[in-house]
């Protein structure tokens, strides 16, 4: 008989649904299983048929939810008592394993699905890691220092400047330690450069600082020789690092060897600490005793600003009595009618990032940066998870029958939210496991654009596991938390009946996240076109002087600085070189900051930039002259009372002269820099275009030249330059061959603009790679949903283009409302970057056509391969396949 | 048939009065029930288990496995020292309780 009732069976599929619950325990189940079979033998007895008898028992067990939640109360009461938790945990290790199974099964079952899946993860998260050890390494500068909490620089107020300045005169550190109790230590640093000279040894890219013997008890560094407390207490020592000891000595030691600086001075050697690490706005290679040079440590004054200041606060003390002090201070002074300059205090830490004073040790920090790759970080991140939520619900009308049988199986709804939160678990483990890998691999490059040193190892440190733990958990919990709890709560009766499979609610959020995932990419587009765009625009700037084949020849030691006009003539005796001048700094750098003003209107004076140089520097550097003359060929020595001065445009709108009224002016530049405007020339960019032109004078005055300036002719430079190097080792056979472009000096004046550009492009494609990626998978299952409605419409008689279009127009709807959504946050995002820059690129309605254009078209191409395929397919098979 | 509240009160006296005559199990307590309410008193099996293994972890049973005459795996449960000492101030409180209903009823207390 095969429908016979079989009560060993029936008992059998009752039991089954409580195995796996942790409240009952095999005895558990024994006791009530036993329970129910006296029942049924007693209504058996009774003369009850066996199906009968075991209904009525069953009903008698009571209900399932009642039972359960008895039992767990119980449950929890043992486990507190018996210290069952490790059977606990046992038996929850071995349902997870049963849950990971049948998700490797789930996923390997799906493979497109899984790939598709894991690599816009992996993408995501890898970019996400970069990006934030990125940040990371930013925002740990200069804490390495045992005291870095404490330790404040002293910043200027100059007032005609509009702001701070980061350097301050020789007296602000004596007068910080002598003055206030709460200072524990001042020290200064001076920062230069020069040729440096070790027996053979010949280099001249060192970084050669000055600073005081308390440098030490400020900042931390390892000493590898020598003792920090008097290392650089007696003229003429230096300090250097390990590698620039290497660099000159090998494996010699290098304690007590000679160092001759600038062919000049020597300086023995004192101490060797370990290298600098990248995190440190300061970077000197050499430190040398700031009593080496008596002109700045035998005096006091409070002109002069060359030197940072910097003080470590006394255990204890708040910076806010020490303002309040500083401030009564300097007012006291004021009212005294003494000399005096505001000052400020800044934290160490706030150097870098955080700093907005001109002359600044460290250009490299930016904090507008660090906030746009923070953002983009998490938005991709954002685009990953929601990926792996469109993509997982989309899967939900397959899976909701799995979950339909599997309820009626007697699963609980308990167990199928773990099946999910499992298979979520799986695949963002894989995920993250695969994005390490690409951190691993993508480092270097990384590095290259972004000009860093980070490591892999950095991914160890505990912040940064914790962190990739807690996107493991972040990201398994969100994205595996829709489909958990949506799909979970299907009906069975009604899945299994073919009805909850598109749910309105469901495609509402499916398309939200799909407008919001390129309303990103499309955020992200159009800054990486603006970055771009302001990029080139700076290069094809006009900057007011031909700034072609010049090539600067650093002079700055006294050999050189002493026959630079000898030399300049040699380098003029090939026809490759058209003209040469002199001049202190070259334009893209020029550092000389000073008062201008007119005898007669003293109380008018303002801040110019000012360049002292040679003759010929308006034809050497290719300036136009709007009035008067360049300086004269063999003009008389400078001296106190004749100092000629040639002015910009901006200086001349300061003044309120036409050009022709300026020639003749007597002006002065400081206290001792008498003399008259001989020359006007039209204003031209000498600093980034992040600046406006400001004032300008140049003055004759050779004297103070540190670079030659050669014009080559257009054309094949090789002969011209190795007449130079010809020269140069004729005059300067004390330091190696060197120059620089003026074209590279200008370049390296947007060296940030370059890599926040490189960056973004680079993160801005691969975001819209992974929301494509996402786009495609979603494709290829809305479009698996509707096979049968393409299948009779080509019965019907439609075209494959139509049917396309017809599949790709939701997509296209979707894009370009994201779009429309996303181009005004664009605009108000790159309008504040923007903002940062005197000169910019106008931002125009066209460059949105483009990056929306960009948009559409990676979009189509992504759901238009699903759409071509599912159109072209056989409407026989896919009629058939139902 | 009891309200919610009553039979939960109640169940701790019946369950530990009837292992009181003896050890016993879990379908038998339910019979015995049965039996002496007159059909009043039913419990659903998953009512009184939970019940038995809360006393079971109080301390005032105890139980063990033994193979019933049918071949069948039983759990038996006794009442401990410290189960006796429940039941009888369980039982005063009860008493307490029927003698003032008892007096306000105007009827003879019966319990006692």
């Amino acid at each position: 008989m095969p429908n016979r009732f079989d009560l060993d069976h029936a008992i059998a599929a009752w039991r089954r649904p409580f195995e796996y619950h942790p409240a009952f325990s095999r005895d558990d189940l024994d006791e009530l299983e036993g329970s129910l079979r006296d029942r049924v033998e007693r209504l058996i007895e009774r003369g009850h048929p066996p199906e009968d008898a075991f209904r009525t028992a069953l009903q008698r067990m009571g209900s399932y939810g009642h039972a359960e939640t008895e039992y767990r109360k119980v449950y929890w009461q043992k486990l507190r008592k018996r210290g069952h938790l490790l059977k606990n945990i046992a038996l929850h290790g071995s349902m997870l394993k049963n849950y990971l199974i049948t998700g490797a099964r789930n996923l390997r079952r799906k493979p497109g699905y899984s790939v598709i899946n894991v690599l816009g993860l992996a993408v995501g998260v890898a970019c996400c890691l970069l990006l934030l050890l990125y940040v990371r390494d930013e925002l740990s500068y200069d804490r390495h220092h045992e005291h870095a909490d404490s330790i404040y620089r002293i910043n200027m107020h100059v007032p005609g400047l509009g702001g701070d300045v980061g350097v301050t005169p020789t007296i602000v550190a004596p007068l910080m330690q002598r003055e206030f109790a709460e200072v524990q230590v001042a020290t200064r640093l001076n920062v230069s450069g020069g040729v440096i000279r070790a027996g053979e040894v010949v280099l001249d890219d060192n970084a050669f600082y000055f600073a005081d013997s308390t440098f030490f008890d400020v900042f931390t560094h390892v000493f590898i020789h020598g003792d920090p407390a008097t290392a650089l207490s007696r003229p003429q020592t230096v300090v250097i690092t390990a590698s620039m000891a290497r660099r000159y000595f090998g494996e010699a030691n290098p304690m007590g060897q000679t160092l001759v600086h600038n062919n000049d001075v020597s300086f023995e050697v004192t101490g060797v600490i370990e290298d600098l690490p990248s995190q440190s706005h300061y970077q000197f290679d050499a430190l040398a005793s700031f009593t080496s040079r008596p002109r700045w440590s035998s005096t006091e004054t409070w002109s002069s600003a060359n030197f940072f200041t910097f003080i470590r606060l006394r255990d204890g003390s708040t910076t806010t009595a020490l303002e309040d002090k500083l401030v009564t201070y300097l007012t006291a002074l004021r009212d005294a009618g003494e000399e005096y300059r505001d000052l400020r205090l800044q934290p160490l830490t706030d150097i870098h990032l955080r700093s907005d004073v001109a002359y600044d040790l460290d250009a490299t920090g930016d904090r507008s940066t660090v906030y746009a790759l923070s953002t983009i970080a998490l938005l991709v991140l954002l685009i990953a998870c929601i990926n792996y939520m469109n993509l997982a619900t989309a899967r939900s009308a397959q899976r909701a029958k799995e979950v339909g049988v599997r309820k009626a199986l007697g699963a609980f709804r308990r167990q199928l939210v773990g099946q999910f939160f499992s298979e979520s678990a799986l695949l963002t483990l894989a995920g993250l496991l695969l994005a390490i890998g690409l951190v691993v691999v993508g480092l270097s490059g990384f590095n290259a654009i972004s000009g860093k040193a980070l490591t892999a190892q950095s991914l160890l440190t505990p912040s940064v596991m914790g962190l990739i733990a807690g996107i493991f958990v972040l990201v398994s919990v969100v994205a595996g938390g829709y489909p958990a709890l949506y799909l979970s709560r299907f009906q069975p009766v009604r899945v299994l009946r073919g009805q909850t499979t598109r749910g309105q609610g469901n495609t509402w959020l499916r398309q939200g996240l799909v407008v919001l995932q390129f309303g990103i990419s499309a955020v992200l587009l159009v800054g990486m076109l603006v970055v771009m765009n302001q990029l080139r625009f700076m290069s094809d700037q006009n900057l007011g002087f031909d700034s072609e084949h010049l090539a600067a020849l650093p002079i700055n030691d006294p050999t050189l600085s002493r026959q630079h006009d000898a030399m300049a003539q040699a380098l003029r005796q090939h026809p490759g070189i058209v003209s040469t001048t002199a001049v202190n700094a070259v334009p893209g750098r020029l550092g000389w900051t000073s008062e201008l003003y007119s005898p007669a209107r003293m109380d008018e004076a303002f801040l110019t930039k000012g360049l002292p140089a040679d003759v010929g520097v308006i034809d050497g550097l290719g300036l136009e002259l709007l009035a008067g003359r360049s300086f004269p060929p063999n003009p008389p020595a400078p001296d106190s009372g004749a100092f000629q001065y040639i002015i910009n445009e901006q200086a001349l709108a300061q003044f309120g002269w036409t050009p022709e009224d300026a020639i003749g002016q007597p002006v002065a530049m400081g206290n001792d820099r008498l003399g008259s405007i001989v020359g006007v020339v039209k204003d031209f960019h000498f600093s980034s275009l992040h600046e406006p032109i400001e004032p300008l004078s140049i003055w004759y005055e050779p004297s103070q030249a540190q670079y030659v300036v050669v014009r080559l002719a257009a054309g094949n430079p090789t002969e011209a330059m190795s007449h130079m190097e010809n020269v140069w080792q004729q005059f300067a056979p004390h330091r190696p061959f060197s120059y620089e472009l003026l074209n590279d000096v200008y370049d390296q004046l947007y060296r940030n603009e370059e890599r926040l550009g490189q960056i973004v492009t680079l993160f801005a494609s691969l975001a819209l790679l992974v929301a494509c990626l996402g786009l495609f998978g979603l494709a290829s299952f809305t479009t698996e949903q509707r096979t049968r409605e393409i299948g009779i419409r080509k019965v019907l008689g439609a075209s494959v283009p139509g049917l396309v279009g017809l599949l790709s127009k939701d997509y296209l709807r979707l894009v370009t409302l994201a779009f429309v959504l996303a181009a005004p946050l664009a605009w108000v995002g790159v309008g504040q970057w923007l903002g940062t820059f005197a000169y910019r690129v106008p931002v125009g309605a066209g460059l949105f056509i483009l990056a929306g254009g960009l948009a559409v078209v990676v979009a189509l191409t992504a759901v238009g391969y699903q759409s071509v395929r599912a159109a072209t397919s056989d409407p026989v098979r896919s009629l058939r396949a139902d | 048939m009891l309200t919610r509240e009553l039979a939960g009160a109640s169940a701790k006296p019946i369950i530990l009065s009837i292992l009181a005559s003896g050890e016993s199990y879990g379908y038998a307590i339910l019979e015995r029930i049965e039996a002496l309410s007159g059909g009043t008193l039913s419990w659903e099996d998953s009512s009184l288990y939970p019940v038995l293994h809360r006393l079971e972890n109080e301390g005032l049973l105890s139980s063990t496995w033994r193979r019933a005459e049918n071949m069948r795996r039983r759990k038996y449960y006794r009442l401990t020292a410290k189960g006796q000492e429940a039941l009888d101030a369980e039982k005063r409180q009860w008493l307490s309780v029927d003698a003032v209903l008892a007096q306000l009823w105007g009827l003879q207390p019966r319990l006692a």
